[in-house]
């Protein structure tokens, strides 16, 4: 049974219930061939579980999961062609790295000598090929994790699940794999899922973000859609929007901190936005520039500023471009 | 200044009272073992310390004594059908508890870990009482019956304890790239279980070949285990064969114990038991 979209992966109304917990609740969601498609949102949201689901791990409580058009709902993880690279790697400690990556091809049945050049080609594709006769708890963290990226590609899966990849590195490390991601994902071309609550993670790999709030899907779309235009508070504030209130003729917004100028007191209000007054409360030093904690009218305003003549306590006025000014759905 | 140091003073110096405590504890757990060594090669024809003279003709006494030969027999073959069963149930038991959606684990795990807190007279007495008064099951098979009882809570508990510290993810992760139940079964959790089953092995094997209560109580003619045949004989003679036969029990538990070591590590073995 095909369902007639060229999505590689589509999600109907999958829900998935805990007891009482709707852990997902009515997704809906495709996934166009060779994109990287990045599930975020906060802990406990329902990214594991969606990608659980696709993997065929956890089955949906109502809805229907598509894969290569075909109807996935019920069928075994075995069945379902995808490669999933897990959180703890899970890979197998009694086999080589070889031996782990040449493992699905194995279990296919596919002859030895193709294994052997199979595994070395997904080995060579993530920079690891030396290391193929050592054991997995002989590699480091990222390495591990590099082996898990080509276990799972080996098997040429109709897609790849990847379960916050990068959570267990260390900052500078995590930085390094995002981009090395970023290249293997092009130079594979393989349809990708990426979970992860990290939102610059996404913006930075993704083709299409989707914000999960409660099991529900806030919203999705291009980062560079939904970046300048979150939908709601919700997404407003997970994009790191610090900032709404309401502005005579334009209802509840939302402002980024970056873009809220904070101007002296007296002098004309520039053109093209907003002027309000405020006091300054707070100034936090971060290197770069100083965050300013305002109170403006009754709101708290967050702003960036590098101007050093600002202090706690100083009279102000702050100023909210139109073309910055983001309208909120309340 | 001194007395902030001391806090930091190296791992390796000198503790005095420490040493003492230590040499004095080996001391006693050992010193038992090595007088009836000790006394397993006297020359003279009772237990006496110090044993009078060299000569190994105990050993060779021992090696000739019916009872003791039929006995290592009995308790070889007990030790090892008892343990192969108990892991061939143990394990696949220790799996539902473990990985399986079954209704009710809780009571399946009571339910095997039970006979740890069971005295072993009071199971003795039920076999006995049900199977070869009642059912009129052979003397063997309820020894045999009995030993495995004794084992399923070793089995159960220690291939569990490597099984919770394996990661759950490790056969997710076999069924997504194409292994079955049953391939992911052999290939992937079997091997990763093996330390834990080799614990298990050993600690089963040596469990059931030195038990007492229960081989006493089970006894019939031609059952009797070597435990059982060496009490007897205590019972009646007070020579130094007895000391012989226990040296050579000590020499193959410390045999069992380095070849455990090389296959898998004491760490490994009895690193998971108490979780
Ligand atoms: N097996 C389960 N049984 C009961 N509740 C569950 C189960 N798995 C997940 N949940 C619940 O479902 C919700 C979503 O969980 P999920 O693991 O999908 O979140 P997540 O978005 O991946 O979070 P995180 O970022 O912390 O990994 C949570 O409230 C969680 O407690
Ligand atoms: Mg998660």
């Amino acid at each position: 049974m095909r369902d007639g979209s060229d999505a590689v992966v589509r999600l109907a109304k999958v829900s998935r219930h805990f007891g009482d917990v709707a852990a997902v609740d009515g997704v809906d969601l495709e996934v166009p061939a060779g994109s990287l498609t990045a599930l975020l949102g906060p802990s406990g949201c329902g990214k594991t579980t969606t990608l659980r689901m696709i993997a065929g791990y956890e089955h949906p409580t109502a809805g229907q999961i598509f894969i290569d058009g075909r109807d996935a709902t019920g069928l075994a993880p075995e069945k379902r062609n995808i490669g999933m690279v897990f959180q703890s790697y899970a890979l197998f400690p009694h086999l080589t790295v070889a031996k782990n990556v040449g493992f699905g091809l194995k279990v296919r049945g596919v002859a030895r000598e193709e294994i052997r050049r199979r595994a070395h080609e997904a080995l060579e594709l993530v920079g690891l090929s030396e290391l193929s006769g050592r054991r997995p708890r002989e590699l480091s963290g990222g390495q591990q994790q590099r082996v898990a990226l080509a276990r799972a590609i080996a098997i040429r899966p109709s897609v790849l699940l990847l379960d916050e990849p990068l959570s267990n590195l260390d900052a500078r490390l995590r930085v390094q794999m995002r981009a090395e991601l970023a290249r293997i994902q092009r130079e594979s071309g393989i349809t990708t899922i990426l979970v992860t609550h990290d939102q610059e993670e996404a913006l930075q790999l993704a083709d299409q973000m989707v914000i999960l709030d409660s099991g529900r899907v806030a919203q999705a779309g291009h980062p560079r859609k939904i970046f300048p235009a979150p939908a709601n508070r919700f997404v407003a504030t997970f994009l790191g929007y610090e900032n709404f209130l309401t502005l005579p003729g334009r209802g509840l917004v939302t402002i980024r901190p970056e873009h809220v100028a904070v101007l002296p007191e007296s002098g004309t209000a520039p053109d093209g936005g907003q002027s309000r007054p405020g006091t300054i409360s707070r100034i936090t030093y971060r290197g770069t520039d100083s965050l300013v904690t305002l109170d403006v009218e009754g709101d708290t305003i967050l702003a960036a500023a590098s101007d050093p003549d600002l202090h706690e306590g100083s009279r102000v006025r702050t100023f909210f471009p139109d073309d910055r000014v983001v309208p909120l759905a309340s | 200044m001194s007395r902030a140091g001391r806090s930091l003073r190296p791992a390796r110096e000198r503790r005095p009272v420490l040493t003492v405590l230590a040499v004095a504890a080996y001391l006693i757990m050992l010193g038992p073992a090595l007088f009836v060594v000790a006394v397993a090669f006297t020359s003279g024809s009772t237990i006496t310390f110090p044993p009078e003279g060299f000569s190994l003709r105990w050993f060779g006494a021992a090696a000739s004594y019916r009872p003791f030969l039929d006995g290592l027999g009995t308790s070889a073959l007990v030790a090892t059908a008892a343990t192969v069963i108990a892991l061939a149930v143990g394990i696949p038991a220790t799996l539902a508890v473990h990985r399986g959606r079954l209704p009710g684990r809780a009571v399946v795990q009571n339910l095997f870990l039970s006979p740890i807190v069971l005295p072993e007279l009071v199971l003795g007495l039920a076999l006995y009482q049900q199977l070869m008064v009642g059912l009129g099951v052979t003397a063997s098979g309820v020894l045999l019956i009995g030993h495995t009882i004794l084992l399923l809570p070793y089995a159960v508990r220690v291939t569990g304890a490597s099984l919770a510290l394996a990661d759950p993810a490790l056969e997710e992760a076999a069924r997504g790239l194409g292994a079955g139940p049953v391939t992911t079964f052999f290939r992937v959790t079997l091997p990763v279980l093996r330390p834990g089953i080799a614990a298990a092995a050993v600690l089963g094997f040596v469990t059931s070949f030195n038990n007492v209560p229960l081989s006493l109580l089970l006894q019939g003619p031609g059952t009797e285990t070597l435990p059982v045949a060496m009490l007897q004989y205590v019972q009646t003679s007070y020579d130094p064969v007895v000391a012989a036969v226990s040296v050579v029990l000590l020499l193959a538990a410390v045999v069992v114990a380095v070849v455990a070591e090389r296959l898998v590590g004491f760490n490994k073995i009895f690193g998971g038991i108490g979780s």
